[in-house]
């Protein structure tokens, strides 16, 4: 069989997969990322690897599904993955946006009960 | 000693300016109010002196620790009315367009129509400041749109100037709408059966300060604020109303 990917790009795939891996892991271990964003950033790595591994994979995925000209693969299913991110990443600035609200709220009407209770205090003896 | 009755509410941003003028005359209208009141100020974060002026004036306030926004500012002035048990809640901008003696004609308002809602109006009778040419059509456009998602029709619709009782008070405290919330703050009511009545009043151009919305933001402002309208009606209708108190 013809060798759709050389070699060398092949290596360098599996490399920079592995590398940003690496990377990942060592950004949950600083603690600099929670584990609960951090499984989809190892599922891309894996399918990333996947792929660098399985050389003519993603030929024969594009001809399963019809697609003539196989890289317009990778573009849609990126895309749609970084669009589906993005929605969940505003979502949850959306829930901390209303967490923070609700703190906030909630620290000033508690700073405001300690003033009256000060005064109230003062007033008494 | 017995609670008074209503809680003025006044929320600041950056107000150090027209902060004197307008606690001398929040006193002077709470004496000539035929009902006893409160007043409680907050200072939405202010980066100039304002929580200063409040302090050394001695006036009670809320402090926030981060900048909410004017919907955030409110909400919690509304929480502390609903845990102090206020029976109602009067609302005025701290830039000294609502003059606070107008409170009076809001309260006659409620008790002659008996509703839960009355909204401080600028154009029921045209007197008084009315906005700039553009603020009026923007305020237009919006009552129209509001009136044709929910039914209900407020011709000042962006006002901030308000008194809500303690039924009202049970939906405003928990639910009170983010970012600009007047528009959205009706068809909360609205819907949910509170009457919302316009009481016409004198409003001036703000004191001193800069609006917080630029021209620049005010194409956003009517994005933002005619799809919140949708959404929110939207969502009472779709997925029921939240239960009042």
């Amino acid at each position: 069989m013809e060798d759709i990917v050389p070699l060398k790009i092949q290596i360098l795939s599996i490399l920079g997969s592995l590398l940003f891996l690496a990377f990942i892991a060592r950004l949950i271990l600083k603690g600099k990322l929670r584990e609960e964003y951090s499984v989809i950033w190892i599922a891309c790595t894996a399918f990333l690897l996947f792929f660098s591994i399985w050389r003519d994979g993603l030929e024969k995925i594009a001809g399963l599904l019809g697609v003539y000209y196989a890289p317009s693969l990778i573009f849609l299913f990126g895309f749609f993955a970084i669009i589906l991110f993005l929605v969940h990443l505003s979502m949850v600035a959306s829930r901390q946006h209303r967490q923070l609200k609700e703190l906030a709220q909630e620290l000033a009407l508690l700073k405001g009960q300690k003033e009256a209770d000060k005064k109230s205090h003062e007033e008494e003896p | 000693m017995k609670k008074a009755p209503l809680l003025i509410l006044i929320p600041c941003f950056n107000e150090a300016q027209s902060l004197p003028s307008l606690a001398g005359e929040v006193e002077a209208a709470r004496a000539q109010l035929s009902m006893a009141s409160e007043v409680l100020y907050i200072n939405d974060h202010s980066t100039d002196h304002t929580k200063a002026e409040l302090q050394r004036r001695g006036l009670p306030f809320l402090d926030l620790p981060i900048n909410l926004g004017i919907g955030g500012a409110v909400q919690a002035g509304y929480r502390y009315a609903w845990q102090e048990g206020f029976t109602y809640v009067a609302r005025i901008d701290g830039d000294g367009q609502h003059p606070p003696a107008e409170i009076e004609a809001l309260i006659k308002a409620m008790e002659a129509e008996k509703a839960p809602v009355v909204v401080g109006s600028r154009f029921v009778e045209k007197k008084g400041f009315r906005s700039t040419i553009s603020r009026r059509l923007g305020i237009k456009i919006l009552s129209h749109w509001c009136f044709w998602l929910s039914g209900i029709r407020v011709l000042d619709i962006t006002s901030g100037m308000t008194l809500i009782n303690r039924e009202a008070l049970s939906l405003a405290a928990p639910h009170y709408p983010d970012t600009f919330p007047e528009p959205e703050s009706v068809v909360l009511y609205g819907l949910h059966q509170l009457k919302v009545v316009e009481a016409p009043v004198n409003m001036r151009s703000r004191q001193t300060g800069a609006s917080s919305i630029t021209p620049g933001l005010s194409v956003f402002y009517m994005l933002k604020v005619l799809l919140g309208l949708f959404f929110i009606t939207l969502k009472i209708r779709r997925y029921g109303r939240y239960s009042t108190a």
